[in-house]
């Protein structure tokens, strides 16, 4: 591929899967600064790697891959232990919203918050899942572990959100 | 979507919840203009930069096959004219004269020329094809009637063989005993990178998390048969190493990546070192040289600077892998092909690190196990 032929490729991919990158980022790693830098590592990484991918996945699990493998850099590195977790997902009220609303509101804002909080492992796998809508099997190719690993780490984070949003709920 | 059995729970958290909050709760994350901007840009260097590189390896590739073989071809050619012009002579007994070694520096070239003399089609197929073929396919090493390279006056030269490929590393090396003190690397190093910015005139900065130990293999190579005798990669190394220095310019891209080793005492064993320059700092010695393509593995193998990058190698290949296994890098190709070799789960792994793709027929960045990569590198070896 040309030069001029890989940028408009690498546009192309940018605003396909830009912002699914960004918020996959965001999630893992708690953070909009580094999810900005893991962005910017993600597409670079895609361009290093862009002859060799071989198509056996779609398009979108291997850049989806690549930002998860990127995070998880991050996640070893000292940059882990200075981050503040966003408020990004903080959805907030106006004085028209009804009782109803405000209070499903609560209950999603209690639902992100348990979720933000689960082990790093879960979150991945909850966020594949529910999120990208991936299926087992895509979601064992991104994380490098078995389907059966995945289903057993869904069935744990939903048992743990469970637990938690109780534990919110009645505490 | 979900599988049915993955939508068991009937409890207040339900799977269309989960998915709705996720949906609803990402949908302010956005990338803004700025980063996208930012990113496009930083790709659109990472391509430039790239196809300099390839640019820039198909040339040196050319020059460095070229001059050779132009030197091979003007023999053949001389030796060719001189037949034509004597053809009455070598009638008479003269044919031997052919036969003597041609003192040239094309070496190869001038064994084919004596052997293959006989033959129009086969000086013509090699005045011709064998450029062609580096202006095609700029690999270091060709599989089949490849031979390694060799480093010769600071920079590497293709040598040509029939007989079985053997791998081997640089020749700037020392004792795998005259490691440093991680305190006094720093030190050492950062003044060796300035030292080097003074020689070249550069401004490049050490890129300190990536200074990198890398372990040689013998003097003498390691064959196909050396390799399958191997019950354990540590048989293959030769107790020497370097340090691999890379330096980054101003965009902190990794432009020059030295190779440190320090000098023996011994001066006559210094001297073998050739190629490197001899840098002193604090009353020690180093030979110093720069590996030809540090800029390309700079941006290819950055795995080879960072430990975190090929443990996520690693671990993406399934298995469990804990950080504190030894990993050692090992160069198998005169600097330009590395593997890595550690352990995972009890097992010994290998992770080549390559510049030439399918180096005899090992793939850049698989996890093999040790019992694979002798397989495969082996069989690539010719044997």
């Amino acid at each position: 591929m040309t030069p001029p032929d890989m940028n408009k490729e690498i546009s192309r991919l940018v605003e396909e899967y830009g912002n699914d990158v960004l918020r996959i980022a965001t999630v893992i790693l708690k953070s909009k600064e580094l999810a900005e830098d893991v962005f910017q590592e993600t597409f670079l990484r895609v361009v290093r790697s862009y002859s060799n991918y071989r198509r056996e996945s779609s398009e979108k699990t291997w850049i989806i891959s690549i930002a998860v493998n990127v995070c998880r850099d991050y996640m070893r590195s000292a940059w882990k232990r200075r981050v503040v977790v966003t408020d990004d997902f903080i959805t907030y009220s106006s004085d028209s919203d009804t009782e109803e609303i405000i209070e499903k509101r609560r209950e999603k804002q209690a639902l992100i918050n348990s979720i933000m909080k689960l082990p790093d492992k879960y979150r991945e796998v909850i966020l594949l899942f529910y999120y990208q809508e991936m299926g087992v099997n895509d979601i064992a190719k991104v994380l490098k572990i078995p389907g059966g690993t995945v289903k057993s780490r869904l069935f744990k984070a939903r048992t743990l959100l469970h637990d938690m949003i109780g534990g919110e709920a009645h505490g | 979507m979900a599988e049915s059995n993955d939508r068991r729970l009937t409890l207040s958290v339900t799977d269309d919840m989960i998915k709705e909050t996720l949906k609803s709760g990402l949908s302010n994350i956005k990338a803004s203009d700025n980063l996208i901007n930012a990113t496009l840009e930083k790709c659109q260097a990472e391509i430039e930069k790239r196809q300099k590189n390839k640019l820039g390896k198909f040339m040196t590739m050319t020059y460095k096959l070229g001059a050779p073989l132009a030197a091979g071809a003007l023999v053949l050619a001389l030796i060719l004219n001189s037949r034509g012009l004597f053809t009455k002579k070598m009638d008479s007994g003269m044919s031997a004269a052919l036969q003597e070694p041609v003192p040239s520096a094309a070496a190869a070239p001038a064994e084919v020329a004596t052997s293959d003399i006989t033959s129009d089609n086969q000086v013509t197929s090699y005045d011709f094809a064998a450029p062609q073929e580096a202006t095609e396919s700029p690999k270091l090493l060709e599989k089949g009637n490849q031979k390694s390279e060799e480093q010769a006056d600071g920079l590497t030269v293709m040598r040509f063989g029939e007989g079985a490929a053997v791998l081997n590393s640089s020749e700037n090396r020392s004792a795998n005993s005259k490691k440093l003190a991680p305190d006094k690397m720093v030190i050492l190093f950062t003044a060796i990178a300035d030292q080097y910015n003074l020689k070249n005139g550069t401004n490049l900065s050490l890129y300190q998390e990536g200074i990198t130990r890398i372990y040689t293999l013998p003097k003498s190579g390691v064959n196909a048969e050396t390799l399958q005798k191997a019950d354990d990669y540590h048989e293959l190394l030769s107790g020497e190493g370097y340090w691999a220095l890379p330096l980054k310019n101003q965009d902190g891209i990794i432009d020059v990546v030295l190779t440190v080793a320090e000098a023996d005492i011994n001066p006559s064993k210094t001297s073998e070192l050739g190629s490197g320059n001899v840098y002193s700092v604090e009353e020690r010695e180093f030979t110093v040289s720069s590996l030809e393509n540090g800029s390309f593995i700079g941006s290819e193998l950055y795995e080879l600077f960072d430990a975190n990058a090929i443990s996520g190698i690693i671990r993406e290949a399934g298995y469990e892998y804990d950080n504190k296994a030894e990993m050692i890098i090992a160069d198998i190709n005169y600097g330009t092909d590395f593997i890595v070799l550690t352990q995972a789960e009890n097992e010994k792994l290998v992770v080549p690190l390559l510049t030439n793709e399918n180096l005899f027929g090992v793939v850049n960045r698989k996890v093999y196990t040790w019992p694979e990569f002798i397989r495969t590198m082996s069989s690539g070896l010719g044997q």
